[in-house]
């Protein structure tokens, strides 16, 4: 993150945008002409970014929930900054997610959304850190916006994995789970066993990781930026 | 005291030398205060209690029940109205000190600070107690159904216990906000999902007549749910008092 | 067309309208991150034009008050 304080991109932060693109591309190609049809039709594609939207959000989160608590111990703004960005990004990416996956129901489960826990847990989640980012913009004073956020963005983050452990557990979802054995209910379960289907698979989720590093990691530079000029408009005004 | 012992608690200047008050006492004290000034003023729990009554008519109006819907509807109709009073009490409570200056003066009393916590915290759970209580009489007269279950008032205090917990971390902070009253349910909702759901289905699995093991995992997520938002707000809540 | 002869549905569209939220979701965060980063760039230069102003006024202010000084 001390890179990130110069004015001039790192070369590090160039190459990751460059890798970035490069893989969002050829996932994005793979997915849609590499990957054999499924029974379900073409529409079976989105599930590629849609998986592996979902888990680079969950990186995002988790990177959040790490910085909170970084930031309550060591009180540095630059854990704040990145609680932030992660946040973020975090909603971009479980939005696309959650998009992606009402366009998927609406073919194969025949409605755009429905009231299963999975997707109830899902939803849940995405509104838990907008609440965030909310909070965050109710509160004027930086000591206590960092302090009362990084609380809650660690609340936020406890209570989503007792929420997806519960949805998990519990066996009433008809959302397939494609890796490993799907719940006895679930609808539109497809295997992704053959060999072009994984390698898809994973190439989208190593995409999606690799995007949500980077998007952060702007989303960081612009935070910095926006600090800098909040402090040379204080500086100013105040003479 | 011993001399080693005293000089210890020197060095870590950060601790407070030796507390007056024990910590359960202090709890206590001020749960009392709050009980105290209810009693006299009544502002509260009145207003609790009559949106209470309001909400279940509303919703009885509303969701037009028959016989069988009332069965599996009647749990989530309780704890939607609970939560929702529940909330009220919550955004009050440590307004009204906030806007008293007792805020302050409660943070500088030499007892340690989650003593505020776990005061104001089980000052919210009495209300939201009396507040089940009278639902369950209400709903039990008025929809012909005994919500006076044994297994019920256990996933009621669970319930109350985790939402009050979690609800008194999250308004503590939501009075500082600009829209104070609106960011409490805007932040406390999601947050209190597993309560809300564990709670909802064990109390309809209850009221059905469904055999144990097939709703006793309820309860127990319950528990574990109440013990994590227990230490957690613990924990979190000496950040947000910090100043 | 081709695939309803084997009996998979043709479901395309839904693919295409996927792809297009794909790109919407991630352009919009890149949009909104643009029009920021140009937003705070402007701040950052007017401002850094002022703070200048600023020196330069009161390197004015102290040689004025200088030459004031000695009669």
């Amino acid at each position: 993150m001390t890179q990130s304080q110069s004015p001039t991109r790192p070369r590090l932060l160039t190459g990751l945008t460059v890798l970035a693109v490069i893989m969002f591309v050829l996932a994005l190609g793979m997915a849609l002409f590499y990957a054999p049809t499924d029974q379900q039709g073409h529409v079976q594609r989105i599930f590629y970014p849609h998986l592996g939207a979902f888990i680079g959000g969950a990186l995002a989160y988790l990177i959040a929930a790490i910085a909170s608590v970084l930031y309550l111990i060591k009180r540095d703004v630059k854990w704040d900054t990145l609680a932030l960005s992660a946040v973020e990004i975090g909603l971009v990416l479980t939005g696309f997610n959650l998009l992606s996956g009402m366009i998927w129901a609406r073919p194969i489960w025949n409605t755009w959304w429905t009231w299963d826990p999975r997707l109830t847990s899902a939803a849940v989640m995405w509104l838990a850190y907008a609440a965030y980012l909310m909070l965050r913009n109710g509160l004027e004073d930086p000591d206590r916006r960092g302090r009362f956020a990084a609380v809650y963005g660690i609340v936020a983050f406890s209570s989503v994995l007792f929420t997806t452990f519960i949805t998990r557990v519990r066996p009433d979802t008809i959302h397939p789970v494609v890796v490993g054995p799907s719940p006895q209910n679930a609808q539109g379960g497809f295997n992704v066993e053959r060999g072009a289907m994984t390698l898809t698979l994973v190439f989208n989720i190593l995409t999606f990781l690799v995007i949500s590093v980077t998007l952060i990691w702007y989303r960081v530079r612009l935070e910095n930026l926006s600090r800098r000029v909040q402090a040379l408009k204080f500086k100013v005004l105040s003479r | 005291m011993s001399e080693t012992a005293r000089t210890n608690t020197a060095a870590t200047s950060a601790a407070p030398p030796k507390l007056k008050t024990g910590f359960w006492r202090a709890v206590l004290a001020l749960t009392v205060k709050d009980l105290r000034a209810e009693v006299r003023g009544r502002e509260l729990i009145n207003a609790m209690l009559l949106f209470s009554v309001m909400a279940v008519l509303i919703f009885s109006f509303a969701l037009e029940l028959d016989r069988e819907a009332r069965e599996t509807s009647i749990a989530g109709i309780f704890w939607v109205t609970v939560i929702f009073a529940g909330m009220l009490g919550l955004n009050r409570s440590l307004a009204a000190e906030k806007d008293r200056g007792n805020l302050d003066a409660l943070l500088l009393a030499p007892v340690e600070r989650s003593v505020l916590l776990f005061g104001k915290m089980l000052s919210n759970l009495i209300f939201m107690l009396i507040v089940s209580v009278l639902l369950m009489l209400l709903i039990t007269v008025l929809f012909n159904i005994s919500l006076f279950v044994p297994w019920l008032a256990v996933v009621i205090l669970l319930g109350t216990l985790g939402f009050a917990t979690v609800g008194t971390l999250l308004s503590s902070m939501a009075v500082h906000t600009r829209a104070r009253e609106t960011m409490l349910p805007i932040l406390l909702l999601p947050v209190s999902l597993p309560i809300i759901l564990s709670a909802v289905r064990a109390s309809t699995a209850i009221l059905t007549g469904t055999p144990q093991e097939d709703w006793i995992a309820w309860p127990q997520m319950l528990l574990v749910a109440d013990i994590v938002l227990l230490a957690m707000s613990y924990i979190l809540f000496d950040f947000v008092v910090e100043e | 067309m081709l695939l309803q002869a084997n009996g998979i549905p043709d479901n395309v569209a839904y693919l295409v309208l996927g792809l297009a939220v794909l790109f919407t979701v991630l352009g919009g965060w890149l949009g909104s991150y643009l029009w920021r980063l140009r937003n705070l760039r402007r701040d950052m230069a007017l401002l850094e034009q002022m703070a200048e102003e600023d020196t330069a006024a009161e390197a004015a202010d102290s040689a004025a008050a200088h030459s004031a000084q000695p009669t």
